[in-house]
């Protein structure tokens, strides 16, 4: 049967066209991330702890806020490369910065951060202060910074924060502490020690002292300004990166994890790694089966038992335990998986594809072909696999959720391959660390929901190429 | 006669399957110089004992490093660890089989056994009680639910069906049961989320097993939930194929009750073909076993793997793959018995 | 009044091309202890008119007409469940195509022939084992067949045993359907005298369907021809056989090699009508020797002969 007339039949049943509809889904989705991800996402963000180290552990995608009635604090990241404004001054340049923030949450921050990258000066130290513009109209300095002084002997111009960048964990920093305290004793007549502050820096920043008992602070909501600026002696020198965070209890579409990374991107990079697994291990194995099934048939005599005895007994194998063996000694390799899945996965298709072979072999095309003189090769691989090819490709089909799960179900029990994450990984990370019974489902239930996703979209395939291979189905 | 022709060939097939396990695991474990390591380990410690032993009697330093460096080398050759890896292949063979695998590094038995084979057998009925119970549930789903399906071919209920029985097939048995502990013991509290008992079991032989059936409940739902889809499926195939042979007309035309050609006509008769599709399935709910296991913490062998995978017990990991190997081996030839018993085509021919 | 009255029986089968006719318009009678034969090409309705008759039709119909009357009752004004419990098998039964997998490959034979009975309440299996044992006997199968299963049988012991299932309640009408096709000619021949003798010693009515117009003569008291779900022509086998009157009869008759005479076979030119798309005016038109104007256009209705022979052939539409 033609190719066209395959993919007619196939997208006449609601199931193919499902099938069809997932997997255009799942190509879209991983060409996206193929074009935007970097190849070594897993070592370099996935598995670097201090790429995610700003970002609150454990918490619900934003989102979950429409369901549980309270606004939580929604984890976001302000950061400039070019400053907002430059105002000129006597013999120096103020760099200004602004983010502006639209505070509409039922609780404080869990907490405020702020980072300075790739600093360069020439002659003084630049001065940064960070102040915040609170919607009561008041005014509030939170941090000051004066960048480290040339050293003996350093050259111009002195570079600062390259390697690793001057970050305040401000709801913990003494000083902060003391400017907050001085902002509550000028702005609200409150004489309150710092070191009795400690651990309310957010409750200070973004509330108001409460009217009612009990309460020492309520949520001031609206509109607030993040202001930094920096004061630079020199027009040459810069400031690499500025970055204030605000600390949330939700995080983004997915959630995080209890390292802080953000699932969202962990599960988008899952998608081509899946789409990968399934098709290499399927295509290999179908392409091997198959020339390994119509050499059995063909051939017959002593190839077609010493290829059948061996198909006996690799197809009878039980996977997981081999996979699970080998994988343990012979290390984690993604290659090593899909490896180990061809070689036990080709001979269950070998046996079948012989069966057919045998029935085609005696049919009068190939007794004509033959008659004919057409040589062996041609008849096997023109003929006779032409006769069998949608089956094939069903087969194929079939193949690849086959792989996926397996892929998944390894890296669930903890031998996955480190430097590429997958959805099995993800899952098993959040299972290993007690995700399930505190409750994350957020962590544990989307990776599974895709693989399921992934296996149905070609079990669904599948069943749509089911008329295809058994024409008595035909509708 | 052909009936033992038959039983010989499937078993030799069989027992090829278990060689092929056998030369891999050992060759993989010699090649890559774990068989070394364990082997190594082993003598270290009967040094050590003898050293502990021997230091009563000889005083002299110097003698006592003479008699346990010749004691060392005896020993290094009694392993065969002073010749290359491969020429030990035939005793690694011997030592798997017999399950004369030392000690375990970490893992322990329930009892404190160090012993890999004390760990891993005391482990097995439990896994075999949980995949019987899940395997006996499901066919006998499939059998009730594949029938009806082909008897309503290309109707809209078998269409949805078949929609859901192949996300029963895509349903990994490790997330459909983070999925029921999720729902059924963190929010609703209904059932516990792993072991077997109750960390206090209580007294008395019916109190106990309902513990236990409470404990089994999600393991068996999960493992059931994964397989019984693909089950049905394939009886529904199985049952249409064979509902289309002319001698179920003829059971009709005979005036046959309609529920009797269906039970002697097409179960039956398609009963062999359904039979040898279930013993393909085995290795698949031999994995679906690993990974429930492990989710719900069952003290099976399937989590012994993940405890033992966690702590790199390799010893532990080798008995494993060599008895699930073999629990398989001995499931698939009894299943072959009983479709031989089921098929007289085969049975006489 | 015959034993089987068959009028204006229509069956149709829904497919994807649509509604398709496989039996159109069938009348007939069956006398008791008359034989008739139904001959036809394949595709021309005639296993479709017997599984009609039994009610074994596949899901797929949709258009199940006509009046069947069998001693006295009409059958399609019964349930499937009161047709089953009063009529089938026990007093019309059927012979299928043994060499096929008519038996079921998991119960051994004695069973198989015995199983109606079984289920009659009121009866032992004592009692229902040795009636299929005798009717194994009568069907000249030795006694240990009763023990075997279906594929330790050769085709034409397989054919026999199909002749002795039918027989268990000693049925008035038993429809037999090729039962010869697939077999060698002596087992043929063997089979036929078997059937001979049943129809002597039980004085048993049989509708004998075939696509062997010569075979249908040996056995048949009368024949019909049947051609795209239609009865053609009917008349007495001996008569059909000297003067066939329908073009398609004739074109039938003389395809039959003869061993006596030295004429050779004639082949019938063209294909059996596609169901889906049935020519206009006469069915047979298209492939007819003797076609003219009005067989374009109007569908001949049947025409009885001063003989008795009914002819749907409008060159007999004069003689009216």
């Amino acid at each position: 049967m033609k190719l066209p007339a395959t993919m007619k039949i196939l997208l006449s049943s609601g199931t193919g066209k499902t099938g069809a509809g997932f997997l255009m889904l799942l190509i879209a989705v991983s060409l996206y991330v193929v074009s935007v991800y970097p190849m070594d996402f897993g070592l370099l963000f996935w598995n670097n702890p201090a790429v995610w180290a700003d970002n609150p552990k454990n918490a619900p995608p934003a989102w979950t806020s429409i369901f549980t009635g309270q606004k939580k604090v929604e984890h976001t990241v302000f950061a400039a490369t070019e400053p907002t404004r430059v105002i000129p001054g006597a013999g120096m340049d103020t760099l200004g910065y602004t983010f502006d923030l639209n505070y509409k949450f039922d609780e404080p921050s869990t907490f405020v951060s702020f980072a300075l990258h790739d600093i360069t000066y020439t002659s003084r130290p630049p001065i940064i202060t960070l102040l915040l513009q609170r919607p009561d109209g008041k005014e509030m300095l939170l941090y000051r910074h004066v960048v480290r002084g040339p050293g003996p002997g350093e050259d111009i111009p002195i570079s600062r924060y390259m390697e690793s960048p001057h970050r305040v964990y401000l709801s913990g920093d003494s000083t902060v502490l003391s400017n907050v305290a001085g902002f509550l004793r000028q702005e609200f007549g409150q004489d309150v020690s710092p070191s009795d502050l400690r651990g309310k820096i957010d409750r200070i920043i973004f509330g108001i002292p409460a009217e009612e008992k009990g309460q020492d602070f309520a949520v001031l909501d609206g509109n607030y300004t993040i202001i930094v600026m920096a004061q630079v002696y020199h027009p040459e020198d810069s400031i690499g990166e500025v970055v204030f965070v605000l600390g949330g209890s939700v995080y983004g579409a997915m959630g995080t994890d209890a390292l802080g990374r953000d699932l969202a991107t962990g599960l988008l990079f899952g998608f081509p790694v899946a789409l990968l697994i399934g098709l290499v291990t399927a295509v290999i194995t179908t392409i091997i089966g198959t020339f390994m099934g119509i050499l059995s048939g063909y051939k017959g005599g002593k190839t077609d038992t010493i290829i059948q005895r061996s198909c006996d007994i690799l197809a009878n194998v039980p996977l997981l335990p081999i996979l699970i063996f080998l994988i343990f000694i012979l290390g984690q390799k993604l290659e090593l998986v899909i490896l180990i899945l061809i070689i036990f996965g080709w001979p269950g298709l070998t046996i079948l594809v012989r069966s057919m072979v045998l029935q085609y072999n005696s049919s009068q095309l190939v007794e004509s072909t033959r008659a004919l003189g057409a040589s062996p090769w041609r008849i096997m691989f023109r003929h006779i696999f032409f006769q069998i090819a949608p089956f094939i490709l069903a087969q194929m089909i079939f193949f690849t959720p086959a792989a996926i799960l397996a892929e998944a179900g390894l890296s669930f029990l903890g031998l996955g391959d480190p430097s590429i994450p997958t959805w099995g990984q993800i899952l098993e990370s959040g299972f290993s660390t007690g995700a399930v019974y505190a409750g994350y489902w957020w962590w544990v239930l989307p990776p599974g929901l895709l693989v399921v996703l992934a296996a149905m979209t070609f079990v669904l395939l599948t069943l749509g190429m089911e008329p295809v291979v058994n024409p008595r189905l035909r509708r | 006669m052909p009936l033992i022709t038959r039983l010989a060939a499937r078993g030799l097939t069989l027992l090829g399957v278990l060689f092929v396990v056998l030369v891999l695991v050992v060759v993989t474990l010699g090649a890559t110089g774990f068989s070394d390591r364990m082997l190594r380990a082993t003598a270290s410690e009967e040094l050590r004992g003898l050293r502990q032993s021997l230091a009563q009697t000889i005083r002299d330093p110097v003698e006592l490093e003479q008699v346990l460096t010749l004691r060392q080398q005896e020993l290094f050759r009694y392993y065969q660890l002073d010749r290359p890896w491969y020429y030990r292949l035939p005793d690694m063979v011997r030592r798997v089989v017999t399950f004369d695998l030392g000690e375990a590094r970490t893992v322990r038995s329930f009892d404190g056994s160090s012993r890999v084979a004390d760990i891993v057998l005391e482990r097995l009925s439990n896994t075999i009680m949980l995949v019987t119970t899940a395997s006996v549930i499901t066919t006998i789903l499939g059998l009730l639910i594949g029938p009806r399906l082909a008897s309503k071919v290309g109707s809209r209920l078998d269409r949805v069906s078949c929609l859901f029985l192949a996300f029963s097939y895509a349903l990994p048995a490790w997330w459909m049961g983070i999925f029921l502990i999720l729902g059924f013991s963190f929010t609703l509290d209904l059932f516990p989320s792993g072991g077997m008992f109750s960390l206090i079991p209580p007294e008395g032989g019916i109190a106990r097993f309902l513990d236990l059936l409470w404990h089994a409940a999600l393991p068996v739902i999960t493992l059931v939930l994964v397989s019984f889809g693909s089950a049905a499926y394939i009886i529904r195939t199985m049952v249409l194929n064979t509902a289309q042979e002319s001698f179920v007309s003829v059971g009709r035309a005979k005036g046959l009750p309609n529920r009797l050609v269906e039970r002697r006509y097409i179960l039956r008769v398609a009963a062999a073909p359904i039979v040898t599709s279930v013993m393909l399935g085995l290795a698949g709910s031999i994995g679906g076993a690993i990974l429930t296991e492990t989710v719900f913490n069952w003290p099976g062998m399937g989590r012994l793997y993940y405890e033992a995978i966690m702590a790199a017990d390799e010893s532990v990991i080798v008995a494993l793959t060599f008895f699930f190997t073999l629990i398989y081996i001995v499931a698939r030839f009894s299943l072959e018995i009983f479709y031989l018993l089921l098929d007289p085509r085969i049975r006489y021919v | 009044m015959g034993l089987l009255e068959v009028k204006n029986l229509r069956l149709s089968y829904g497919t994807v091309q649509g509604i398709v006719p496989a039996v159109d318009g069938v009348s007939f009678t069956i006398e008791a202890g008359e034989t008739l034969g139904i001959v036809g090409e394949s595709g021309a309705g005639k296993s479709s008119l017997a599984s009609a008759l039994m009610r074994t039709m596949p899901r797929n119909v949709v258009n199940y007409t006509g009046i069947i009357e069998f001693e006295g009752s009409n059958c399609l004004e019964l349930s499937d469940e009161a047709f089953r419990k009063q009529i089938r098998w026990q007093r019309m039964s059927m012979v299928f195509q043994g060499a096929m997998d008519s038996l079921n490959p998991v119960i051994k034979v004695g069973k198989q022939v015995a199983e109606p009975l079984l289920l009659k309440p009121g009866i032992k299996p004592k009692q229902a084992y040795a009636t299929a044992q005798q009717l194994l006997k009568m069907v000249m199968l030795s006694p240990e067949v009763f023990h075997r299963y279906p594929h330790e049988l050769s085709g034409g012991m397989k054919q026999r045993v199909m002749i002795a299932m039918a027989l268990i309640f000693n049925p008035k009408l038993i429809l037999i359907d090729e039962p010869t096709s697939a077999l060698d000619v002596i087992i043929q021949a063997q089979i036929m005298n078997l059937l001979k003798r049943f129809k002597r010693e039980f004085k048993l009515s049989i509708l004998f369907i075939t696509h062997d117009l010569a075979l249908a003569s040996d056995l048949c008291d009368s024949i019909a021809i049947m051609y795209a779900g239609e009865i053609i022509e009917m008349g007495s086998a001996e008569e059909m056989l000297l003067e066939p009157k329908h073009p398609y009869s004739q074109k039938l008759l003389v395809s039959i090699p003869r061993l006596a005479e030295d004429t050779r076979p004639e082949f019938i030119v063209g294909a059996p009508p596609d169901m889906t798309a049935l020519p206009p005016g006469c069915y047979f038109q298209p492939r007819c020797h003797c076609v003219f104007e009005r067989c374009l256009h109007e569908h001949p209705p049947s025409f009885k002969l001063p003989s008795g022979r009914l002819v749907k052939c409008w060159l007999y539409g004069d003689q009216r």
